[in-house]
């Protein structure tokens, strides 16, 4: 979050671009609950509104001091969605019509705490998957592919949607890979510290203040790890 | 690809609970969720052996005293020293203060996947002696398990019988315990007020909790019932099996699970010993049975002898005929 505030360049476009490979999903789902909007042209707009928010620098003003990023966020993207509904209202009454308020809440079925709740699940989703995709980045860098591939089957693939049925016990993990039960630890233990890794990272990139960063830890992982 | 919600409540879990195990310990794969900890299979490099490593979650600490309840749990386990519960080897706390504690690895199946296999009624009528012998001794020794259920029982490749979970074991004082008062004072009883459940706060897993523990009376928790829920997961057993249950056991499974406590088996042990007496053919106490029933009863308890009779008398009843002709 500092760097889009004060750093430009490279640094500053990363960052923008790790805002919005986090907060995509969770933008569209909230304008098609809350908006009602297709998913197409949920999407459509969720490209809108990062590139007025680029265009602009809306997230350049955000201080950590003051809330959570995510926060801000979804104010910026209420203000900016409350601007196009009342766009497209006015060009329908050919321009010269009053002003009418926005009513989404009476005409639409989500409730505020539907959204909020949907808005921080699809959140922790997306830091997750980010979180996941650095992995992957740094697995085939580090020449431990086998690692991630593992990982990915052992703790990520859902096999019959419970916890530990049907998942192939490290036993038949090291039959599978050719190699010793100790390497399956040694890379799942790899995988698993590493993944936890990025996702602390991942979290304190898209938080503006150590505050912040507890408070955005405590929502996903429901504690603030050691 | 679009992580699941489960995959998300996984992924979630492992950066949370990732402990960092004592040296002398490898952790290896998740192999269950307890009540409030979860275990891994773990080797042990000293003594060269694969173990069980129980640990608090990371979000337990959001549970009341979470570290000292999976203290006390081990502390419990480790006083019960009986083949059906599982020994503890050793316990501590991680750098980060979750405590954990280190138990024989128990290999085989829970008793639902071992039941769902195909159980005859001797084999489940047996299987439940050894599970009311488990939680009898438990019981006599102040503690009551609380959260009896397949998910909690183990079967060995050889039949043995394990009682897992101990996490939300109550623990007897000398006042309320009247059905053990005359026992001698034992390391376990001595700590019993170390965490106890406030009235109110509901301890157990529906469909097999009694109904004084669903009602949150944990004052009036005693080993009956244990009783209740062993009641329940014998008419589970029951009705897997192909053959009928019959009047007989339909009355002490009626008995087990009776609403009012004192309408209920008075322990485990006066379970088990109606168990063992239709196993034997005898009478139990939960059933008055009618006169045939009687008869029945002895005649298949003594069903060869009574043919070698009948077969005798027809044999002389036919050798007078003859001679009469």
């Amino acid at each position: 979050m500092h760097a889009l505030a004060r750093v430009e360049g490279d640094a500053r476009v990363r960052a923008f671009d790790l805002v919005v490979r986090a907060y995509r999903t969770p933008v569209i789902v909230l304008l098609t609950r809350k908006w009602m909007l297709s998913h197409d042209d949920a999407e459509d707009m969720a490209h809108d509104f990062f590139a007025r928010a680029l265009e602009k620098d809306w997230f350049s003003k955000y201080d950590g001091e003051r809330g959570r990023f995510r926060t801000f966020l979804r104010s910026c993207l209420f203000a900016f969605a409350a601007d196009e509904h009342d766009r497209v209202h006015r060009r329908k009454r050919g321009g010269d019509a009053p002003h009418e308020p926005l009513t989404e809440q009476t005409s639409l079925p989500a409730t505020d705490n539907v959204i909020d709740t949907l808005f921080e699940e699809e959140w922790i989703r997306s830091v997750l998957q980010l979180a996941l995709d650095a992995l992957r980045v740094e697995a085939e860098h580090a020449n431990r592919a086998p690692a991630f591939a593992m990982f990915e089957e052992y703790d990520v693939q859902d096999n019959d949607g419970t916890d530990s049925k049907g998942r192939r016990t490290y036993a038949e993990l090291a039959l599978a890979w050719n190699v010793p039960t100790t390497q399956v630890t040694n890379y799942l233990s790899w995988a698993r510290k590493r993944f936890r890794h990025h996702v602390l990272s991942t979290v304190r990139s898209l938080t503006g203040s150590d505050a912040e960063y507890r408070e955005e830890l405590r929502t996903l992982l429901g504690v603030v790890p050691e | 690809m679009t992580l699941s919600n489960h995959a998300v409540q996984r992924l979630r879990q492992l950066v949370t609970d990732a402990p960092h195990a004592p040296a002398r310990y490898t952790l290896h794969e998740i192999i269950g969720h307890g009540g409030m900890g979860t275990v891994y299979r773990a080797h042990d490099s000293v003594l060269a052996r694969d173990v069980a490593f129980k640990v608090l979650d990371a979000r337990s600490p959001l549970i009341i005293d979470a570290s000292a309840r999976l203290r006390r749990e081990a502390n419990i386990l480790a006083q019960l020293e009986h083949p059906g519960i599982v020994p503890v080897h050793d316990a501590g706390e991680l750098d980060n203060g979750n405590a954990f504690y280190v138990m024989q690895l128990v290999r085989g199946e829970r008793l639902d996947e071992h039941v769902a296999r195909g159980v005859s009624r001797g084999d489940a009528l047996r299987l439940m002696l050894r599970l009311c012998e488990i939680v009898a001794f438990a019981n006599a020794q102040g503690v009551i398990h609380r959260d009896l259920k397949p998910g909690n029982i183990m079967i060995g490749p050889f039949g043995e019988t394990r009682l897992l979970d101990w996490g939300v074991a109550k623990i007897l004082t000398q006042s309320s315990d009247t059905a053990t008062s005359q026992s001698a004072p034992d390391p376990v009883r001595a700590e019993s007020s170390a965490t106890p459940t406030a009235d109110g706060m509901i301890v157990g897993t529906p469909g097999y909790m009694s109904p004084e523990q669903a009602s949150g009376d944990s004052a009036h928790v005693d080993q009956t019932a244990d009783v209740y829920s062993l009641g329940v997961i014998m008419r589970e057993l029951l009705h897997a099996t192909p053959e009928p249950s019959g009047r007989a056991l339909d009355a002490i499974v009626r008995r087990a699970v009776a609403d009012n406590q004192r309408d209920r088996y008075t322990s485990a042990a006066t379970l088990a010993e109606d168990i063992r007496r239709w196993l034997d053919g005898q009478s139990v106490s939960a059933l008055r049975e009618t006169p045939t029933e009687r008869l029945l009863r002895v005649y298949r308890q003594h069903q060869t002898a009574v043919l070698l009779v009948l077969t005798y008398l027809v044999i002389r009843v036919v050798i007078l005929l003859w001679r009469h002709i």
